[in-house]
């Protein structure tokens, strides 16, 4: 038991799901509203952007799902499938809704590359299937897969992104930091400010890629200490919505993070550290 | 063993397959194939501000504006082209036209990264340059027998001193 909530593989599935549908219907909400961006004779119109596909230039299913109606629908899909993995009204429902979610995702990554939060999205929405499979039928090597399957993508994406950072001299020395967060677009007065002081943007710089870096080993330790690390992670993406406006980031992210707390404490009863 | 069972085993070896695909992803540079992997979401790479070219280019972290200038009898002034709302607490947590300015802004990334590799040598039918042009058309459209030019030019944001670059510039363009 963590904070009331029983560490059970159906609370996290559940709980997963709330958080994945309030970024579903945030960034369904996001595309219904924004589907004018569109239109056939602005810059992310079809006749422009099918000159990027050799396999979709000549479609007409490409062009209507990449108009503002085929965006627009695509909106309403992720808002209904956001809800009823908020509702979550019968057992059948939630594998529906997921799959909504994954066909979606799926669509719009042929034509236009998926920010890091529809990534992840995606991640759980493949996972949390799998793992209602698991439960639904009763089944251990499903749940498996499926905290295998997210837990595993949340820990390469963090480690992934530390060691690319780490692998470059300009994150070592604070530059990247320090223009990343002086810039008017990904970054505010105060941190720039803060940044300001090399010695202090190459301390930040190393704030954000270790614990990055060794977010991995995060999965053998207790409960407790895990879920403590989660809501570090949690505070740093909160901290990144103000400086960087990225608001759907974190909800994305706190939807696998009970994935990752199945997949600890399945290692660590393989490892016989329970 | 149950059927259920057995795809369930196969499913997790295809996970812990697609996982070591998924690591080995952070490793490599994108190609075709890899970024098939990717689009898919079988194997991403997570980069996070840690892409490459943050070593490679002296002013990735540079606002990058879009400037749009109209020339009929005379040549007309430049004028700065807003790619969304101003930033504040409302559009930290509701921008729906961040589309927008984020593929606009990398087109014009790659239209100054270009430029700076290979000066004057970029095909004006490429599809950064066009979208720059649609986004330069639909914020300063020409009237009859006006032509338009845009440039793109870079800001050091909140850094002192500010200066101001000139990263791209367009031919003149008549609708």
């Amino acid at each position: 038991m963590i904070g009331g909530l029983a560490i059970t593989p159906a609370a996290m599935l559940s709980l997963s799901c709330v958080l994945l549908g309030i970024w579903s219907v945030f960034v369904g909400a996001r595309d219904w509203t924004g589907r004018w961006q569109w239109r056939a004779d602005g810059p992310l119109g079809w006749p422009l952007r099918r000159l990027a596909s050799r396999w979709l230039r000549d479609s007409r299913l490409a062009a209507w799902v990449f108009s503002p109606q085929g965006i627009g629908v695509m909106g309403l899909v992720r808002m209904m499938a956001g809800a009823t993995l908020i509702a979550q009204p019968q057992a059948w429902a939630l594998p529906v809704a997921l799959l909504l979610l994954i066909i979606v995702q799926v669509t719009r990554s042929a034509w236009m590359p998926a920010d890091g939060g529809e990534k992840l999205a995606q991640a759980v929405a493949v996972g949390a299937a799998m793992l209602w499979i698991g439960i639904f039928a009763d089944s251990r090597p499903w749940r498996l897969a499926g905290t295998a399957w997210t837990g595993g993508q949340l820990v390469i994406a963090y480690f992934g992104s530390g060691l690319s950072k780490l692998l470059l001299r300009r994150w070592r020395n604070g530059e990247a930091p320090h223009g990343a967060l002086s810039s008017f677009t990904s970054g505010r007065a105060l941190t720039a400010a803060f940044v300001a002081h090399p010695r202090r943007a190459r301390a930040f710089g190393w704030m954000v890629l270790l614990p990055e870096l060794l977010f991995p080993f995060a999965l053998l330790l207790p409960l407790p200490w895990l879920v403590a690390v989660l809501l570090c992670f949690l505070g740093f993406h909160l901290v990144i919505v103000w400086v960087m406006d990225l608001v759907a980031y974190p909800i994305a992210f706190a939807a696998a993070y009970p994935f990752v707390v199945l997949a600890s404490i399945s290692l660590r009863q393989v490892l016989g550290l329970a | 063993m149950r059927l259920v069972d057995g795809l369930g085993w196969f499913a997790l070896l295809l996970v812990v397959g697609a996982l070591a695909l998924g690591l080995r992803q952070q490793f490599v540079r994108l190609t075709p194939r890899t970024m098939l992997l990717e689009r898919l979401g079988l194997a991403s790479q997570w980069k996070f501000f840690g892409q490459q070219v943050i070593d490679q280019c002296d002013w990735i972290f540079e606002d990058l504006h879009l400037l749009v200038r109209r020339s009929g009898e005379h040549v007309g002034p430049w004028q700065r082209v807003p790619l969304g709302k101003p930033r504040g607490v409302w559009t930290m947590l509701w921008s729906p036209q961040g589309q927008l300015g984020a593929m606009v802004g990398n087109a014009m990334e790659k239209l100054a990264s270009a430029e700076e590799r290979r000066p004057l040598r970029l095909a004006p039918d490429c599809l950064p340059y066009l979208t720059v042009l649609r986004a330069a058309l639909d914020a300063a459209a020409p009237r009859e027998g006006e032509a338009i030019q845009f440039a793109v030019a870079s800001c050091t944001g909140h850094r002192r001193p500010r200066t101001v670059t000139l990263r791209f510039l367009s031919a003149w363009h008549q609708p």
